[in-house]
C-alpha cells in the first residue's frame, strides 16, 4: 500500500505512528479490516498533520533564509568597493612609499582603486536593477561617492600637493663648486665642508682621503 | 652627509634609530640652505622654513658633479642612482 504523499518526501517519522502501526492486525474478519481501515485513516491524517507543518517550518526557514540573505548581499559588492578604495589609499602612505618601486609611481594603489572601482560597478548594478530598494540604492551610491572622493584626494596628493616644491634656479650647478659652510654635527661639534672633503670623521680610523662628499639637503622633522 | 633643520639631538635620534653612520648637520636657521638656494619658506612645522629635497655630489675639490633636485618630495634619489652618479664621476 503506498502510503507516501504526491510530494514524494519520506514518510514522517514518530513515534505515535508507529504505534499505529504497531496496532494493525492481520487482516482474517470483517472486524479486523474495518479495524485496519479505521487505523488507516487516522495514519494519514496524522501522517499529512505533521507533513503539513514539517512543510511550513520549512518554509517558513526558507523565507528568513532568504530575507536575511538578501539583507547581507543587497549592497556588499558596495562595501567591499568601498573598503577597497579606503586601503588604496591607507596601504601608499603606510607601506607602499617606503620602497621606491611603489612609491615613485603609485600603481599598486591605482590597481586597487581599480577593483574597488569594479565592486562598486557591481554593486551599483544590484542596487539598480530589478527590486532594489531605495535604501540600497542610497547606500550603494552615498559608498561610490566616497570612493570616488577618497580617489581624488588621492590624486589631489600624489599629482599636485607633493610637487609643490620651489624651483630653486639659484641652485649649485654641475660644474661649479659648492659654496663652503660650517655646521653642528649631532654631537655639538663644528664641521664645515672643507673638513668632510679633506679628513671626513667617517675616515679619520683609516687616515685615507676621501674621494668626495655627498650632500643631502632633506626636509627633517624625522 | 646630510642637511636639515633638524635640531642636532633630533639627528642624533634618527641617526640611531635608523643606523645611519654617516655626518649629520643641523642648521636651524637655514642658513646654509638659504646660500644653497634651496630653501621652501614657510613648509615646516607652524610655517618653519625647510629644505626642499635635493642631492649634490662633490668631488675631492668641492666641485659639483651630479645634482639631483626633485620636482616632486614623494620621488628621491634612490642609493643605486647615487652610487651610479659616484662611480660615473670618479671616472
Amino acid at each position: 500500500m503506498k502510503l507516501e504523499g504526491s510530494s514524494g518526501r519520506p514518510w514522517p517519522n514518530s513515534a505515535g505512528m508507529r504505534k499505529m502501526v504497531a496496532q494493525l492486525v492481520v487482516p482474517g474478519s470483517f472486524q479486523s479490516f474495518q479495524w485496519n481501515m479505521f487505523l488507516f485513516a487516522r495514519l494519514q491524517r496524522k501522517m499529512h498533520a505533521v507533513r503539513g507543518r514539517a512543510d511550513q517550518t520549512l518554509d517558513q526557514l526558507r523565507d528568513r533564509f532568504g530575507v536575511m540573505m538578501r539583507k547581507l548581499s543587497w549592497n556588499w559588492p558596495a562595501w567591499v568597493g568601498f573598503l577597497s578604495s579606503i586601503l588604496a589609499f591607507v596601504s601608499y602612505f603606510t607601506v607602499l612609499v617606503r620602497f621606491p618601486i611603489t612609491r615613485d609611481v603609485p600603481w599598486v594603489n591605482f590597481l586597487l582603486f581599480g577593483v574597488a572601482a569594479l565592486f562598486f560597478l557591481t554593486g551599483l548594478n544590484r542596487a539598480f536593477t530589478g527590486s532594489g530598494s531605495l535604501g540600497g540604492k542610497l547606500v550603494s551610491s552615498v559608498l561610490a561617492l566616497l570612493g570616488v572622493s577618497i580617489l581624488a584626494v588621492f590624486c589631489f596628493i600624489v599629482f599636485h600637493a607633493t610637487r609643490q616644491l620651489p624651483a630653486s634656479h639659484g641652485a649649485p650647478v654641475v660644474g661649479q663648486k659648492a659654496p663652503d659652510f660650517a655646521l653642528r654635527d649631532t654631537g655639538g661639534k663644528l664641521v664645515s665642508l672643507s673638513t668632510l672633503l679633506s679628513s671626513p670623521p667617517e675616515l679619520a680610523s683609516s687616515g685615507t682621503a676621501p674621494e668626495g662628499v655627498l650632500l643631502i639637503f632633506y626636509r627633517g622633522y624625522w | 652627509m646630510a642637511i636639515s633643520v633638524d635640531a642636532p639631538e633630533e639627528s642624533a635620534d634618527l641617526c640611531r634609530k635608523a643606523g645611519y653612520t654617516y655626518t649629520f648637520l643641523s642648521d636651524p636657521n637655514a642658513e646654509v640652505i638659504r646660500r644653497y638656494n634651496l630653501l621652501h619658506s614657510g613648509a615646516g612645522v607652524d610655517g618653519h622654513d625647510i629644505a626642499r629635497p635635493a642631492e649634490f655630489l662633490l668631488d675631492s675639490s668641492g666641485i659639483v658633479r651630479w645634482v639631483n633636485l626633485t620636482e616632486d618630495l614623494r620621488v628621491r634619489a634612490t642609493p643605486e642612482q647615487m652610487l651610479k652618479a659616484a662611480k660615473l664621476a670618479r671616472k
